[in-house]
């Protein structure tokens, strides 16, 4: 099936090049929940067409965006992974509990962001050192599908392309103790 | 003040009748005056005292006075009761084990006393005597167990919020040390106790056959009877109950390790910001957008790929295929007529023209082959006669299939 033929490939394509990555979050989600099942279904049609103007629509984690071709960090990149990072870690510092960051609203604009010798240190490392900037990244993660955020309340939930992110986190982890450990084998 | 002097006094009466407040909190219709002194008797409270304790059970606010001699329980007071009346009772798992482990060695002496050779029948009837008592206490302290375990934990989920992981981590392994842990080898089917309670099943049925010993004792009869029933009880239920508890905690322990190890790697990665970029370096993270790349000519690349996907700008985009064989000079890509006619009048007769084609321009792409083949079809040249043939003539290309009757050409000048 030629992809002019798919319904809506116009909508997905735009906003995959807008940045916005699909995954089963948008299944509960009336706004992007069909798009959604097309892409899931047409995927092959969706990599080969996107393939063809020079894009590589990548599935991982049953995550599907489009991949960058600069493989350097981009800044909002980094700043994303500082502030979702310390949200969990702030959030769970509190009591909370993980999965309740997929669940509810949390309120992050209460979590002790610039506690000196703590977050502050780590937002400054990617040039956030006001709250109003975080707010400016998380309504930009919204538009790209990593969090549902609600401007009225500040608060916001967490989505699948996020908890990817978070996984890294663990995978990093487990990566730079198995090399401190082999270095102190040797 | 008054409030502190009537609280004070609420928890004096409420520690002085607990069985009959208790009682009442069952109730949830409007009790009349005849139930309420029901009650009161049901509870042993002299005749002469129950008007003066209905009066302080209205005042320390346990009880309302309702129209037509009628009274109702504070909700508050009943919730609070039911709520606790619900919660069974922990006991220690290690107690209750050995408890169970205690019928295991019961049933052994129950069945060295039936089967031997001189039955000492006072002896037997204490052992069953026994065991009925043991079987009947595991049975209500495990229930109870499994009760307030289930609560438990259900708190413990509950009233986590505001603990970190790691008190929450250490009061569920307490928990589990104290109240859990010892239950575990009593779900076991291979475990000591499993295989006991069938021997005892068997014992209590090896009873049932003894008429002789029943006729004996009314006692041993029902003794027997209900220590059945129990052991079913313990055998189906709260074995199984166990099994929950026991679930039920690993379940929650799996989940706060989980949390665990997000909350350490997450901590250690802030830590460590610059190994982060380098294990992320090869990944896309977030994907460029309109927005928020610095990417020049991304939209103009994002229009152009807009139209050609939904095929605006290009109506078929066809990739370029050159021939395989080089032809000699460019021109030769394309046959020309004139080329055709030029073979035609050199062959001078050819009995089949698709199959000459076919041999003879073979070096050009599949469309222009056909376009060779068609020619003197569709524009007679003067010189060329066709010859029609009553054969199919069948050719396949990599992209399509020729399917023609067959012809021959003759060139003849006139």
């Amino acid at each position: 099936m030629a992809l002019t033929t798919i319904p809506k490939s116009q909508e997905i394509c735009q906003r995959l090049l807008r940045g916005y990555q699909f995954s089963p979050s948008d299944s509960d989600d009336p706004n992007t929940e069909e798009l959604y099942h097309i892409l899931v279904r047409h995927l092959p049609q969706f990599q080969s067409a996107l393939e063809f103007a020079g894009f590589s629509l990548i599935e991982t984690d049953q995550i599907i965006f489009l991949e960058k071709d600069d493989k350097i960090l981009t800044n909002e990149e980094k700043q994303a992974v500082v502030v979702l990072f310390l949200l969990v870690d702030l959030w769970m510092e509190g009591g909370g509990a993980f999965s309740d960051l997929f669940q509810l609203r949390i309120p992050w604009a209460e979590q002790d962001w610039f506690r000196d010798g703590y977050g502050r240190e780590y937002l400054a490392q990617v040039g956030i050192s006001e709250v109003e900037a975080i707010e400016e990244l998380l309504k930009r993660l919204e538009r790209k599908g990593l969090v549902h955020y609600y401007v009225d309340t500040r608060s916001l939930i967490l989505r699948k392309p996020a908890e990817r992110l978070i996984n890294l986190a663990r995978k990093i982890d487990r990566q730079l103790k198995s090399s401190a450990e082999e270095r102190g084998n040797e | 003040m008054a409030a502190t002097i009537s609280f004070r006094h609420f928890l004096n009466i409420a520690g002085q009748y607990t069985g009959l407040i208790t009682d009442l909190c069952k109730v949830q219709d409007i009790i009349s005056r005849a139930q309420l002194l029901h009650y009161l008797e049901s509870h042993g409270i002299p005749p002469a005292e129950k008007d003066g304790l209905i009066k302080t059970l209205c005042r320390v606010l346990v009880l309302f006075e309702e129209a037509e001699d009628g009274y109702t329980v504070n909700p508050a007071v009943a919730d609070l009761v039911n709520y606790y009346e619900r919660r069974g009772r922990l006991t220690s798992a290690r107690f209750l084990r050995d408890q169970i482990l205690g019928i295991a060695r019961l049933t052994e002496e129950l069945q060295h006393r039936l089967f031997a050779d001189e039955v000492d029948k006072n002896a037997l009837f204490d052992t069953i005597d026994d065991l009925y008592r043991l079987v009947k206490e595991v049975r209500e302290y495990g229930s109870n167990h499994y009760q307030a375990c289930m609560v438990l934990l259900g708190d413990m989920k509950r009233t986590g919020k505001g603990k970190t992981v790691d008190q929450r981590l250490a009061e569920l392994e307490t928990v589990q040390r104290r109240h859990i842990h010892p239950l575990r080898e009593l779900v076991d089917p291979n475990a000591e106790y499993a295989q006991k309670i069938t021997q005892l099943k068997h014992r209590i049925a090896d009873l049932g056959s003894n008429t002789l010993l029943l006729a004996q004792s009314q006692e041993l009869a029902q003794r027997r009877r209900r220590l059945i029933l129990d052991l079913q009880y313990i055998d189906h239920v709260l074995l199984r109950q166990f099994g929950i508890i026991t679930a039920t905690a690993l379940t929650m322990l799996q989940s706060l390790m989980e949390e665990k190890r997000i909350k350490d790697a997450v901590a250690a990665c802030l830590g460590n910001l610059d190994a982060v970029w380098t294990h992320t370096e090869e990944q896309t993270l977030i994907s460029p957008g309109r927005q928020s790349s610095q990417f020049s000519g991304e939209d103009r690349l994002e229009t152009f790929f807009a139209e050609v996907v939904h095929r605006k700008l290009l109506p078929n985009p066809q990739p370029l295929l050159a021939p395989e064989v080089q032809p000699e000079s460019v021109e030769t890509v394309f046959i020309r007529p004139e080329q055709i006619w030029a073979q035609i009048e050199r062959a001078q007769e050819i009995k089949s023209w698709p199959a000459f084609v076919l041999s003879h321009f073979a070096d050009y792409p599949a469309r222009r082959q056909l376009g060779a083949m068609t020619l003197p079809l569709l524009s007679p040249h003067p010189a060329v006669e066709l010859t029609l043939h009553q054969t199919q003539y069948r050719c396949r290309f990599a992209d399509f299939t020729v399917d023609l009757l067959d012809f021959g050409l003759i060139w003849s000048e006139k």
